[in-house]
């Protein structure tokens, strides 16, 4: 029974190299969907009723779709749609990741935002402020905490979610597992060995992400 | 280069995938609402020992990818247990489980948001445990449990997608198929994307209303 | 239109330094806060508003350095005009401190780093400069030893005496106090009417929205009293509180008198 797992250590430098790949795919995504999340998230609460309304429908379409779905249209039929050709899939991975988690996150932003006191606007302006000063020094840090217990969730979700990238033959953990199942056609050690690893990994991820907001909330207390 | 025919032709050959989608959603939230009901109870009140293991339970589905979840029921539960089921049952199964672990979390938070004294007050009148629960707990708990559970909702018509991976014939799977077949590759994929939006979109936005409606007010 | 009154009968000499003349304030909601509004405060002088709550004073403070604004009129200050959307009013709140009822503390710093804020972001001072100007302000409202403490850690009164400290580090010419004491405990009010009052006396420009009336009585060099948005009577604390002229003013101080205003205000 224990042999069984001889398969996995044979290939520990091969999974070692996927895993690699996954913690790529999700530090870039991560990166993008926070950067599209802000700017979103800022743009509805503060650029006016149009664009407002313009990047809300924008969200909502995002989130309606799954991201299995999003990500076979970004890597199968976006390409055709721009006349590319050669589209790397670990691209189209991160796009498709980076803008779902994009359209969660920027729906996290606008909530934060929305919770800091609009007395905080006028203390800050009435300082003489100009409005990029106040939003960056005073109202973002302020919803920066309140919004971080949700993010981490978000984060944690887009770990997940990056082994549908597997499904477009981006070369990740999942993706690796599944070559070395078809190969060896031994399941159970396999896709065992990598449910204990998501597990701890994700656990371990989500403690830290935790352990820092706990570091930081006091300072969010208003 | 967007070949239209192609595109409004996709839906009829979507529409079989479509209503296994549906039948999906619909088979096994009901399952989920009850086993995550149990298990949220099981948190709250059980004795310590089963209490402890609801909780790693709902911890595992809660904290591992959903497609690896249905991918380990799908192959390896075959094969080390020889139980074969189905390829649609392993994978409502497998469904119901991660689905149910997320609805638990939050009922159980929804539920321990009720002040003790309020089930306290129903016992002082004569209720049963049962009854204190059932109408003096419940009810209140429910609005506040009552917008997350929608949006597991549509979270889960979303998830089936994952269905497709493993030849359950939804409709992501049927639109992969048919792309095979015409090499409208985009029109497809973008009739596919289409339609979980027309069904998707109205459910969050009523999701949106519900969760504006029971913010909660104390 | 209404001219401000101006007739001071010799008690303040100094030119004006915030005029307002004529204005008026309709939320989009179609509540008329302001309407036709005229006073002048001149250099040096306290003047505080009085009147019930829904008064429009506080929105009037907010007009003043532009964080509202106005429908009609004129607001000046010195020689410039307030416009609230242009980039002036940037320049104007500078030279304006503001004190609000919730204090409104930047609760992510220390108190230190609130009142280092200003002239730090604003003003772009050196950073050895910015904590010399802090500190001894912080002093000066008696704080030094709550430097590095956060907001939340401090009590109302020593929450409202660090904004103070905050709206002074810009160096104003002049400051406005919204309600500075109604959201405090009765015990801390004293200590924050206590730091306006020397700010008062070192002569500073002062324009007090205020429900204690003894801080009027006391300190104001002139009342003006607002009611549903106009200015009802105006003129020296000794008249106002000694003989008023309308019998509106009268009721409205016999009120007070009886039951302390300590209400919060929009």
């Amino acid at each position: 029974m224990f042999d069984a797992f001889a398969i996995v250590r044979a290939n520990l430098a091969f999974l070692a190299s996927a895993l690699l790949v996954t913690i790529e795919l999700n530090v870039a995504s991560i990166a993008l969907a926070l950067v599209l999340g802000a700017v979103m998230g800022i743009g509805r609460v503060y650029g006016g009723r149009w664009v407002d309304r313009g990047l809300g429908f924008v969200i909502d379409v995002v989130r309606s779709i799954p991201i299995l779905v999003i990500m076979v249209w970004v890597f199968f039929g976006l390409p055709l749609l721009l006349g590319l050709t050669n589209f790397p899939a670990f691209l189209a991975g991160v796009l498709a990741l980076g803008v779902h988690s994009g359209a969660y996150i920027a729906e996290i932003v606008r909530g934060g935002l929305g919770s800091v006191r609009a007395g905080q606007m006028h203390a800050a302006l009435a300082l003489g402020m100009s409005w990029r000063q106040a939003v960056g020094r005073i109202i973002l840090p302020q919803a920066a905490i309140r919004m971080m217990p949700p993010l981490n969730t978000r984060i944690v979700r887009n770990i997940k979610d990056s082994v549908l990238a597997s499904t477009i033959a981006v070369q990740e953990l999942f993706w690796a597992a599944n070559l070395l199942e078809g190969e060896t056609a031994k399941p159970f050690p396999i896709y065992t060995t990598l449910m204990v690893f998501y597990f701890i990994m994700i656990v371990t991820i989500a403690r830290v992400l935790d352990r820092v907001y706990v570091a930081v909330a006091a300072r969010g207390a208003a | 280069m967007f070949y239209w025919p192609a595109f409004f032709e996709a839906f009829p050959a979507l529409l079989p995938g479509l209503m296994v989608t549906i039948e999906l959603t619909v088979l096994v939230m009901p399952c989920a609402l009850i086993v995550a009901l149990s298990l949220a109870l099981a948190r709250l009140y059980a004795p310590r020992p089963a209490a402890r293991m609801a909780t790693g339970w709902v911890e595992f589905w809660r904290t591992t990818p959903l497609l690896l979840q249905l991918y380990w029921l799908y192959y390896v539960m075959p094969s080390e247990t020889g139980i074969l089921l189905p390829g649609f049952a392993t994978v409502a199964f497998g469904l119901v489980c991660n689905v149910s672990a997320f609805l638990s979390e939050n009922f159980r938070a929804g539920i321990a948001s009720i002040r003790p004294g309020q089930r306290h007050a129903g016992l002082a009148l004569g209720m049963s445990e049962r009854q204190a629960f059932f109408r003096v707990v419940m009810p209140q708990a429910w609005s506040r449990v009552m917008p997350e559970t929608a949006s597991m909702w549509v979270e889960l018509f979303k998830e089936t997608s994952l269905v497709s991976t493993l030849a359950v014939a939804d409709v992501t799977y049927h639109a992969l198929a048919l792309r095979t077949e015409n090499y409208r590759t985009l029109e497809v994929l973008t009739a596919l994307a289409l339609s979980y939006l027309v069904l998707a979109y109205p459910q969050a936005k009523f999701c949106d209303w519900l969760y504006r409606r029971h913010r909660v007010r104390e | 239109m209404t001219e401000p009154n101006d007739r001071r009968q010799g008690t303040h000499d100094a030119p004006a330094l915030i005029r307002i003349e004529d204005v008026f304030r309709r939320y989009p909601t179609g509540v008329e806060a302001l309407r036709g509004v005229s006073l002048i405060a001149h250099e040096g002088e306290v003047v505080c508003i009085i009147g019930p709550s829904g008064s429009g004073k506080s929105t009037l403070l907010r007009c003043v350095n532009g964080l509202e604004p106005i429908d009609r009129g004129r607001i000046r200050i010195g020689d410039r005009e307030v416009h609230a959307k242009s980039r002036d009013a940037r320049e104007i709140r500078r030279q304006i401190g503001m004190v609000f009822q919730s204090f409104e503390l930047f609760p992510h710093m220390t108190a230190l780093a609130n009142v280092s804020e200003g002239p730090r972001t604003v003003l772009r001072m050196p950073r050895a400069e910015v904590e010399t100007r802090a500190r001894a302000l912080l002093a000066k409202v008696g704080l030094s030893d709550k430097a590095d403490v956060l907001p939340a850690q401090l009590s109302g009164g020593q929450q409202q005496r660090v904004a103070i400290a905050r709206a002074l580090a810009m160096q104003p010419r002049a400051m406005l106090f919204d309600e500075a004491t109604s959201a405090l405990d009765p015990e801390t009010v004293g200590e924050v009417l206590n730091v306006m009052q020397q700010l008062a006396r070192e002569g500073m420009t002062m324009l007090v929205v205020t429900h204690e009336m003894a801080f009027a009585r006391d300190v104001a060099d002139w009342v003006v009293v607002m009611e549903n948005g106009l200015v009802l009577e105006e003129g020296t604390p000794h008249t106002i509180f000694g003989s008023p002229r309308l019998a509106r003013t009268r009721e409205f101080l016999l009120r007070v008198e009886h039951a302390p205003a300590r209400r919060v205000e929009p």
